[in-house]
This record gives C-alpha cells, sequence and structure tokens, in this order.
C-alpha cells in the first residue's frame, strides 16, 4: 500500500473535528478521485494527508511509514503535491519553475545543476510542452501552467502524485487533455489521487473513488459500485442519472452523469 | 544555448560594473588624483612608506567613503530584494520589519545622550536588530491562532510605527541649537564623515551576504507561497528566518555607517530584474553589483553636484521615485 489512512480525523481544532473518522488505503499505480461538496473538509483532508495539518487523531502511513517520520524534505521526495495553478509574484520561465521539483534530492546550500535542469526539460517534453521551456511562466495558457506543474511534481521522482483540482481552471478541450495525461501517467506507473468537482471525471480515468458527504456518509471502491445514482444524491444533494454511452469507433461502455432536473 | 551564453556576459559586464564604478570614483573630487597615484598610496599605506598630503586623504578620507558606499548600497540591495522574494511581493523595501526605524532610534538616541561616532553606530546596529527582533517576538504570539507571513508583515508596521514614535520623541526633547539638526543632517543619510575605521563593518557583511549567496536559489521556491515551497521540501520556516536575520544585519549596519537611505533597496532589485531576470540565482548577485555601483554613483554626485555635500536619501528620492514611474509605466501587465 502506497498510502494508508487509518481512523484519521482532520480539523483546525481538537473539539471541533471537520472530516472523519476516515480509514482508507490506495495501492501502487491506482488513480483515486476523492469527491465531495462544497464544505464537507476536503480541503482540510488534503492537507492533513500532506503534513500541512497534523491529524487530530489517527494515522496515516506512505509506503509502510508512519507520515510522522518523515522530514520535509523526505515527504517530499516520496509525494508530489500538484497545486491550483495561480501567479507567482515574479516572472520566472517555465524551466526555472519545473528545476524547483529537484529540491528536495539537493543540499541546503546548493542551486541546480546540469542534470537537474535535464531532468526539467526531460519532464517539460513527457508533458508535451518542452517548447515552452524559456517562456516565462505568466504568459503561457492556464492549461500549459497546469501541465507545467505536474512536470514539475514529476522532476521530484516520486511515485505518488496528488493533484488539487487538475481541471479547474481549464477550458472542456484542456480539461480532456489534462483526464489524458492523468491515464497516461498511470499507465507509466504513478500512483495519482486527484480531488475533483466533476464526478464524471471518476469514470473517465479513476480506478477507484473515494466519496465523503454531509452526515458522516462515506464510500470508498470502484467508480461502478461507488457512483450510484443514490450515492451521487447523498454527496451532492441533487438528483443525477446514470447514462451509458457506448463510444463510436472503439465500442467501448462509459458512463456519464446527468442532471435530472433542472428547473 | 545561446539563452546561457547572453546572461553570461551579462554577469561579466555587471561584474565589471563596480570596479569601473570605483576607478571614476576614486579618481575625481576636489583633489582630482590618478590611478597611478592610487597605487603608490596603497603601496605606501601597506608598506608604512611615507605618503604626502594627497595620498594621505586618499587612503584616509576617499578610499574608506567609496569602500563603505559600495558596502552600503550592496547591503541594502541584497535585503531588497531576498523580502521582495519571501514575501511575494515586488514593491516591499528593506525597512518592512521596521529595522530602518530601529536602527534611525538607536542613532538619535546615541546623538541625543552625547555619543562619539563609534557608539552612534553601535546603537544604529543594536536598534534595528532589536526591533526586528520585536517583529519576531510579536509574530510568535499572533501566529499562535492562525499562521501567515502577512501577520509578519503587519507586525513590522507596528513596529516600525513605534520605533518611528519614539524617535519623534527624541526630536521634540533634543536641544534645538546643537543635537536636532546633527539628529536630522543623520537622518538623512551620508558617508561624509565616515574613516577607515569604519570599514570593519566588512566583516558583518561578509557572512550575511554569503549566506544570502548561498540560499539565494532557495528564495525562489520561498516566493511560491509557504504550503508549496513546504511540499517542495523546503523548511520554509528555517530558511526564512535565516533571511530575515541576515537582512537585518545588512540593513542595520548599512544604517549606522550611512544613516537612513530610502529607494535604494526597492528600486536597485527592479533594475537588477529588467538586466538578468526574475531567478535569484542571478538576480541576487546582479542586485549586489549594481547596488554597489549605484550608492557609489549616487555618493559621488553627492560630493560633487555642490560646493555642500547633499544628503544621500534626497538623491536616491530624485533619482529613485522617477525610475519606479519608468518602470510602472513600462510594465507589461500591471506587476503587483
Amino acid at each position: 500500500m502506497i498510502l494508508e489512512l487509518h481512523d484519521l480525523v482532520c480539523g483546525y481544532r481538537p473539539k471541533k473535528p471537520v472530516i472523519g473518522p476516515l480509514s482508507f488505503a490506495v495501492s501502487e499505480g491506482e488513480v483515486v478521485c476523492l469527491l465531495g461538496p462544497n464544505g464537507i473538509g476536503k480541503t482540510t483532508l488534503f492537507k492533513t494527508v500532506l503534513g500541512l495539518l497534523a491529524p487530530l487523531s489517527g494515522s496515516i502511513s506512505i509506503c509502510g511509514q508512519s507520515s510522522r517520520d518523515f522530514s520535509v524534505r523526505e515527504f517530499a521526495r516520496a509525494v508530489a503535491y500538484v497545486p491550483q495553478s495561480h501567479i507567482p509574484p515574479f516572472p520566472y520561465t517555465v524551466r526555472d519553475i519545473v528545476v524547483m521539483g529537484r529540491n528536495p534530492n539537493m543540499t541546503e546550500f546548493s542551486s541546480p545543476q546540469k542534470a537537474d535542469f535535464d531532468k526539467a526539460d526531460e519532464m517539460l517534453a513527457l508533458m508535451g510542452i518542452g517548447e515552452l521551456a524559456d517562456r516565462e511562466y505568466t504568459e503561457i495558457s492556464g492549461g500549459e501552467q497546469q501541465l507545467a506543474l505536474i512536470a514539475r511534481a514529476l522532476a521530484q521522482e516520486t511515485r505518488l502524485l496528488v493533484m488539487d483540482e487538475p481541471t479547474s481552471h481549464l477550458d472542456y478541450g484542456n480539461e480532456m487533455r489534462m483526464l489524458a495525461q492523468i491515464t497516461r501517467l498511470s499507465r507509466l506507473g504513478y500512483t495519482i489521487i486527484i480531488i475533483t468537482h466533476t464526478p464524471g471525471h471518476a469514470f473517465l480515468c479513476a480506478d477507484r473513488v473515494v466519496a465523503v458527504g454531509r452526515g458522516g456518509f462515506f464510500a470508498c471502491g470502484s467508480p461502478d459500485e461507488v457512483m450510484t445514482e443514490d450515492n451521487l444524491k447523498n454527496i451532492y444533494g441533487v438528483e443525477i442519472q446514470l447514462a451509458e454511452v457506448v463510444l463510436k469507433g472503439s465500442g467501448r461502455r462509459v458512463k456519464t452523469c446527468v442532471p435530472a432536473a433542472i428547473s | 544555448m545561446t539563452q546561457d551564453k547572453k546572461g553570461r556576459w551579462k554577469m561579466l559586464f555587471l561584474l565589471a560594473l563596480p570596479f569601473l564604478v570605483f576607478l571614476f570614483s576614486i579618481s575625481v573630487g576636489r583633489y582630482p588624483v590618478s590611478i597611478d597615484s592610487l597605487a603608490g598610496a596603497l603601496r605606501a599605506q601597506i608598506s608604512g612608506g611615507e605618503m604626502d598630503t594627497a595620498q594621505l586623504a586618499l587612503i584616509r578620507v576617499r578610499l574608506p567613503r567609496t569602500l563603505l558606499a559600495m558596502i552600503v548600497g550592496a547591503s541594502l540591495s541584497l535585503s531588497g530584494v531576498v523580502y521582495q522574494g519571501i514575501f511575494k511581493n515586488p514593491v516591499v523595501s528593506p525597512d518592512l520589519l521596521g529595522a530602518s526605524n530601529g536602527a534611525s532610534f538607536g542613532a538619535a538616541l546615541a546623538i541625543l545622550l552625547g555619543s562619539a561616532s563609534g557608539r552612534i553606530q553601535m546603537f544604529a546596529f543594536f536598534g534595528g536588530v532589536t526591533a526586528v527582533a520585536f517583529v519576531a517576538l510579536m509574530n510568535r504570539v499572533v501566529s499562535r491562532r492562525s499562521r501567515s507571513v502577512v501577520n509578519l508583515v503587519l507586525c513590522g508596521m507596528l513596529v516600525s510605527s513605534l520605533f518611528n514614535a519614539f524617535l519623534s520623541f527624541i526630536k521634540f526633547v533634543a536641544d534645538t541649537e546643537t543635537k536636532l539638526p546633527s539628529i536630522t543632517f543623520w537622518l538623512m543619510g551620508s558617508l561624509s564623515s565616515v574613516t577607515l575605521k569604519d570599514l570593519q563593518v566588512f566583516w558583518l557583511f561578509l557572512p550575511a551576504a554569503l549566506l544570502l549567496l548561498l540560499v539565494r536559489w532557495k528564495v525562489n521556491i520561498l516566493s511560491m507561497g509557504d504550503e508549496e515551497a513546504r511540499m517542495l521540501g523546503v523548511n520554509v520556516k528555517g530558511y526564512r528566518w535565516l533571511i530575515i536575520a541576515c537582512a537585518t544585519a545588512l540593513t542595520s549596519l548599512s544604517v549606522s555607517i550611512s544613516g537612513n537611505i530610502g529607494w535604494v533597496g526597492l528600486v536597485v532589485p527592479h533594475l537588477a530584474r529588467m538586466f538578468v531576470g526574475s531567478n535569484y540565482n542571478r538576480l541576487l548577485p546582479a542586485s549586489l553589483l549594481i547596488g554597489s555601483a549605484f550608492m557609489l554613483l549616487v555618493d559621488t554626485a553627492a560630493r560633487m553636484l555642490m560646493t555642500v555635500e547633499i544628503p544621500l536619501s534626497i538623491l536616491t528620492a530624485v533619482i529613485g521615485a522617477p525610475f519606479f514611474f519608468l518602470l510602472l509605466v513600462r510594465t507589461k501587465k500591471g506587476f503587483l
């Protein structure tokens, strides 16, 4: 198991837990979608898993080792985080941003060397934006920024990637391209955890869904198990119907979510 | 990579810049001197040989003044550029956490007490350090509830304005015939009374500047925000305090030598950014070099333009404000 949560309770104050207790495990190579309504504590859970917030109780283990035993640097060598893209205060080049991912593998007082820049270029090429390396990060599109942030996470050379709404600012085309990249990375052996607000993404790219809802609702399992009409109503509080579409060409069957009533 | 090559040429030019300005500045003045006579004076100083009056003036007055102008310029620019990085804001300057106001208060207090110049410098330096230490303590109390770099900035504003009030009080009670004018003149910034002995501050400047140079690349990561930096394996708190300590030492030492000089720590980093880009790997050495050359030019102007010395902060403001306006006009997209 690459990540295991054991009766984890998260929150900012001991008397006011936000979410939990939760237990689930993620095995190597899986793509896991984390679903839940606004304000349920997904971000709190995320921050706790990333070590930015101490758990109120329970434990997290990464590759079988309690996450409490990791130093900041060791943690960054085990888990890479892809934040939502934001504008940095200074116009760094894309390569400068991506090479930051090499930091966990460098010493305290060093600057990146040629090997680090090579790794950054390699990861940019892997994400299909190698030609943007010398451009200013602030000048490329939102979709390209998100890809650059993933390249930075890849440069950390971890097996586990944690992404915070990687499609949130993307247009429909870029959103689908992003999902395709995520599927591709999973085939390369990466384990990927994604927060998403679009339940349909789970059908498109997830091996497993972790869903949290109000009133302590919690479900974890394959998309088909978790993403039932009842559960979706429980999570989002609106009627959702599932439809199955047969794709032209491949003949593959894909489920999709359709809101039942917009009135 | 061609871009890399261009960058290297730029760095070479920037490296030569302070030396060129140094040679210019040392040879102009009330007694113009040639480079030869500088070499002769240096030889005499080292071997303990005889010097004529011009050579004495060169070694005892102009040389320390030139070198100290460079140290002050480099110090202010370095603190400014790292503060802009760790506070993620391009309009931050070295006085953000109260070091300048603390140091000014210290100096004014020492003048009020009738101290000699060595004592004034000591008071100024420790005034700056004390102010930032207060900020750190207050931040500890505030951060029990919420951890944010904004707290630190707000504590800095509080302490800054408090020390400013103390300073006003000292001016208010100071003797208007003798003490007040010297406090006022001191606060406007000047290098006219520095001596060879003041070059000792180099031993404080050197370790602080070296430490900042060593961690310069991490400032890139710190400017991305605390949580992101941490996820990239950076010990945010440790680096931030190390950088604040170095910047405080540099700001305080520069105020203790030359009084309060504004604008340099704000303008020079932007000048450097226009030359070498935003990456702190190049930006930090570039700021150091440009800052030292800039301050030296300003000080040379201060002693050359008129028959009396012009206070440095007047000149830096007259140069800095229009430059900043140009920067605002030039920037493609708003830079806040």
